[in-house]
């Protein structure tokens, strides 16, 4: 999710509700939870895909594995 | 606040990268492609002359048959390796006809054909789950 997300930033999930087309959520695939932004919904699944032009695949995830919308970031800074 | 929210709330690791390669791999997307294009093939069996309702189960079952294929590329493509013939070595067999029934559900409205083509599904994530262990 670069540039957006960098290792070690922190964001804060809004669980209620459905993203929109450009939200960035936290999703569950497979055993590990992803951070990606929603391209788009198909059906009753949404294709995310990161921000880094080298992201390589798009995940294609059910509506009932999305965590939530992320709403906050904090970006890491060495100083912490 | 929200610093305090993010001190005092429980966290966990999310992942972004995903590229190059990941390793998050999952049949689970294409087994419940498959089995939406089941159940908007049975629907279309039962909706009679609903035309709205026609349009939207056939569109649902078009899209899903789109992800189903992406999703078994993906699979085919990135998540199993040469070596996985060795123990299942008509593999690609399976991926192939897989796709191939995935246009049949598409193109057809037939019951018998999408039930074939979840258990096609269901047989290559039996595979991908002995290779993970």
């Amino acid at each position: 999710m670069l540039p957006t997300l960098r290792p070690g930033d922190q964001v804060l999930v809004w669980r209620p509700g459905l993203p929109d087309p450009g939200d960035v959520v936290v999703a569950k695939f497979g055993h590990q939870f992803v951070v990606k932004r929603v391209q788009k919904a198909a059906g009753d699944s949404y294709e995310l895909l990161g921000d880094n032009p080298r992201a390589g695949r798009s995940f294609i995830v059910p509506e009932t594995q999305i965590v939530g919308r992320v709403f906050f970031l904090q970006k890491f800074d060495e100083g912490d | 606040m929200f610093q305090l929210l993010l001190k005092i709330l429980p966290s966990r690791v999310a992942y972004a990268h995903c590229d190059v390669p990941c390793g998050i791999y999952d049949p689970k997307p294409a087994q419940l492609a498959a089995a939406t294009m089941l159940k908007m093939t049975e629907i279309l069996g039962e909706a009679g002359s609903d035309e709205h309702k026609r349009t939207r189960a056939t569109l649902t079952k078009e899209e899903h048959g789109r992800i189903l294929k992406h999703e078994l590329g993906i699979l085919w493509s990135d998540y199993f390796k040469p070596e996985h013939l060795d123990k299942f070595p008509d593999l690609h067999d399976k991926f192939w006809r897989a796709m191939k029934q995935t246009s049949q559900v598409k193109q057809t409205v037939d019951a018998e054909a999408a039930k074939d083509l979840v258990a096609r599904v269901d047989e290559i994530a039996e595979i991908f789950v002995q290779t993970k262990s």
